[in-house]
């Protein structure tokens, strides 16, 4: 038993040694919850770059996970991150309301071109992805769907609108066709089968494997379908005729105690090198400033998507209601 | 669906599960009973590969599978309650093994079913007898079945513990309206839990003398629950691990030249080890410690909730102290660090250390190791050694397979990493779980077999190396 207890402590000296050189003084604390599997490369290259160490906290898939807005805005008064790397833009607006972020304008603040950003620089926007209608192209005759669908919708998927960019999708709704009309097509669509799943992933498999003949998910998790040779196309989804991008947003968390750090990441974040390198990425996230370099094809048809995109700000006040709404109707 | 409807069909699904799987179970021991030894080796062996086949490997398994159940939610539900009841059916087996002896005989038995009696005092006469070995462990099924949510929330199940999380997820309650919000599971699981947890106790401060381990003479049952076995072997464990194994094809090169990959496989599955085994041994010694029964059963409390409703009170507790420290000038700072995951963890282990230490409590026999014990000042190197093998076969082996089990449950356990794991410490299977909604991929495959696979060699090595340590030590 001694020699359990000796090699217990041996094990926890090593890892909280290895762990206080990663926090460090200079050490950045990240929270993260773009894709693990897309920003943590970035995030590297950057401390590669610069020498200042990055500890990342993700954020999780659909359930598993407390967000990482939540645990910000319960941090507030004492704060442990140092940057916010949000994978949409209401959430990090919340945070703005709340006084949790730190205005800053660097040289990655005046390449975004202004609809996706905050004017006094609390937070940035960079590498959007777009709400998508994913369509099976197996299924057959092809389905014909306007923004609310009618009829049967037995073969038709969406996410739990509670979190992420299926939110901002059905504020957005909400905002252009009125509560009331949103409202009443829901009871429609779920009185017609609507398949709510747990997050966009499972969306994207189900139209994926045919079992759906289409669903809303997002640009990047069609694009794994299609990566994986899947019988799969896209349409962007356009509420009145405009498309929806959701940008990654990045903020400093005021409190910080490496504002120095802080700004060099945010300027990283937002330079080209990594708008592009998210534009090659199997995510095909589409950057919102100038980029010189040549885009891959999917990025390159989904750019001109952007020029008629929703401004996102003016949503933030319909957030709270719509999210009020779907809570109190004790979605399966 | 609120969290009222959802706690009831979890009542409903539990009740069924657990009436199947104890009548399983008993099933099982009474063949265990009768069995040749290959076959009792066989049955322990499928048992054993059921208990150590990971929840995540199963749900990643069936996870596109079960998309095609889509339109199907029966179906969908049955493969769920199939799933968890294979997963809960050694943990049952083991404990109707280790169970005390019906105080009734076999022919006893016999004579009241051909006695002319009332219902009522036949269900007494139940009580009194087979009841008696088969409550705890129902109980114990009821719990784990209440309170599963990995399986639950990868398979799209209606369950009160996803819906709880969801609830969590998008508004952050403070500590009070957490308790709030967990009352009615709570309030179930207690009940349950008081019920079997009792005799357990009573049971744990008898010294139990040899013939309470051999019971009555054995009803032979027969081999039908074998098959039965087999099937559920073959969808919860090999089925998985097939399809697994099978994605991994084409992944290992680049995995092996990728040493980035290799490194944070590396650092995560050890990071995870060392929480869960300090988790299990922390577990083990406080099962041993506390001799108190009151004391005992108010630590095994929280461990009873669940992980989810555990993780969820402990972050906002600590949390809490954080503040409060913060408060009146001594910033504790605890939240961000890893005491709370390993004090919780060994919370949530508690109950199944105490049970473990139950199902051990017969072979421990403490005349046998001081008999053993006799050898220890021998003279002769030879006996010393003989000494050592005598105290690892009838002390440390058990020991040690009961720290490993625990250590698995706890290095498997998404929830609880997802909750409170510092910034920065990433859990090898909350990892590969982030993953794992890109559909089955070759790389992750891999990735899970490796994060299944290291610690398994490591509980092997273990189990050949230390028996042979100790002889040498004491030969010197």
């Amino acid at each position: 038993m001694t020699a359990v207890i000796l090699s217990l402590v041996v094990g926890w000296g090593v890892f909280l040694s290895q762990t206080s050189s990663q926090t460090s003084s200079q050490g950045l604390v990240v929270y993260c919850a773009h894709d693990a599997v897309y920003s943590e490369a970035v995030l590297r290259r950057f401390e590669q770059q610069t020498g200042i160490p990055v500890t990342i906290r993700f954020d999780t898939e659909a359930t598993k996970s407390l967000s990482l807005v939540r645990m910000l805005l319960d941090e507030k008064d004492h704060p442990r991150c140092d940057v916010f790397w949000n994978n949409e833009q209401l959430g990090t607006m919340e945070l703005q309301r709340a006084g949790a972020l730190l205005a800053y304008k660097g040289s990655g603040f005046a390449r975004i071109p202004a609809p996706f950003k905050d004017p006094e620089g609390h937070w940035v926007g960079f590498a959007a992805r777009f709400r998508v209608q994913m369509i099976n192209t197996n299924c057959e005759p092809p389905p014909e769907f306007g923004e609310l669908p009618e009829g049967p919708l037995d073969r038709v998927a969406i996410a739990k609108p509670l979190f992420g960019t299926t939110l901002t999708h059905y504020v957005c709704l909400w905002q252009e066709f009125g509560p009331e009309t949103l409202k009443a097509w829901q009871r429609h669509a779920l009185e017609q089968k609507l398949h709510l799943v747990p997050g966009n992933g499972r969306v994207m498999s189900l139209v994926a494997d045919g079992i759906c003949d289409y669903g809303w998910t997002d640009t990047d998790d069609f694009h794994v379908a299609l990566d994986d040779g899947k019988p799969v196309r896209m349409l962007p989804v356009r509420v009145r005729g405009k498309t929806i991008a959701i940008p990654n947003t990045v903020a400093i968390i005021r409190g910080t105690r490496r504002l120095s750090g802080a700004q060099k990441l945010i300027d990283f974040l937002l330079s080209e090198e990594t708008e592009l390198a998210l534009a090659r990425s199997k995510a095909r996230q589409v950057p919102l400033g100038l980029v010189t370099a040549a885009l891959p094809a999917d990025v390159d048809r989904m750019l001109p998507w952007l020029k008629t995109a929703t401004d996102l700000a003016p949503l933030f006040e319909f957030r709270e209601p719509c999210l009020r709404w779907l809570e109190s109707e004790n979605l399966p | 669906m609120t969290l009222l409807p959802q706690c009831a069909v979890c009542v409903a699904r539990a009740l069924v599960l657990c009436g199947l799987v104890t009548w399983l179970a008993t099933a099982l021991r009474g063949t265990l009973l009768g069995a040749s030894r290959e076959l009792r080796l066989w049955i322990s062996g499928m048992l054993a590969v059921l208990l150590a086949t990971p929840d995540l490997m199963v749900g990643y398994a069936y996870g596109d599978f079960e998309f095609s159940l889509a339109q199907h939610p029966a179906w969908n539900e049955l493969l769920y309650a199939t799933l968890v009841g294979a997963k809960l059916l050694p943990l049952a087996t083991l404990l109707a093994w280790f169970s005390p002896p019906s105080p009734l005989s076999p022919s006893a038995s016999h004579c009241l079913r051909l006695a002319r009696v009332s219902f009522k005092q036949k269900l007494d006469a139940w009580l009194q007898g087979s009841g008696r070995r088969a409550g705890p462990i129902a109980a114990v099924v009821f719990l784990l079945a209440f309170q599963d949510f990995e399986l639950a929330a990868r398979l799209g199940v209606v369950s009160w513990t996803v819906r709880l999380f969801d609830l969590h997820a998008r508004e952050g309650f403070p500590l009070e309206d957490s308790l709030w919000l967990t009352l009615i599971p709570a309030t179930v699981t207690l009940a349950v839990a008081l019920a079997a947890v009792f005799p357990l106790l009573a049971d744990l401060r008898q010294n139990p003398t040899p013939s309470d381990t051999i019971g009555a003479a054995p009803q032979r049952l027969g081999n039908w629950p074998v098959p039965l076995l087999i099937g559920l072997l073959v969808l919860a464990s090999l089925g998985p691990v097939g399809i697994v194994y099978r994605g991994t094809w084409g992944a290992w090169i680049p995995l092996l030249r990728d040493p980035a990959i290799r490194m944070q496989l590396l650092r995560e599955t050890s990071t995870t080890l060392l929480v869960g085994s300090s988790a299990a041994v922390l577990a083990m010694l406080l099962s041993r410690w506390l001799n108190s029964r009151v004391g005992l059963l108010v630590l095994c409390l929280p461990g009873m909730l669940g992980s989810l409703v555990l993780g969820l009170v402990s972050r906002g507790l600590f949390r809490q102290i954080d503040f409060l420290s913060a408060r009146v000038g001594l910033p504790l700072e605890l939240y961000d660090t890893p005491l709370p995951l390993v004090c919780t963890l060994t919370l949530w282990l508690l109950p199944r250390a105490v049970l473990l230490r139950w199902a051990l409590r017969g072979r421990e026999r403490q005349t046998s190791v001081a008999v053993a014990e006799l050898l220890r000042s021998a003279s002769d190197p030879e006996q010393r050694a003989t000494e050592r093998r005598l105290q690892w076969d009838l002390l440390w082996r058990g020991r040690y397979w009961a720290a490993v089990l625990l250590t698995g449950w706890a290095y498997w356990d998404l929830t609880l990493p997802s909750l409170l794991a510092p910034t920065g410490m990433t859990a090898a299977p909350v990892r590969l779980y982030n993953f794992m909604h890109f559909r089955q991929t070759t790389i992750l495959s891999a990735q899970l077999v490796v994060t299944i696979l290291a610690p398994l060699v490591i509980v092997g090595l273990l189990a050949v190396l230390a028996p042979r340590l100790m002889a040498r030590r004491s030969t010197r």
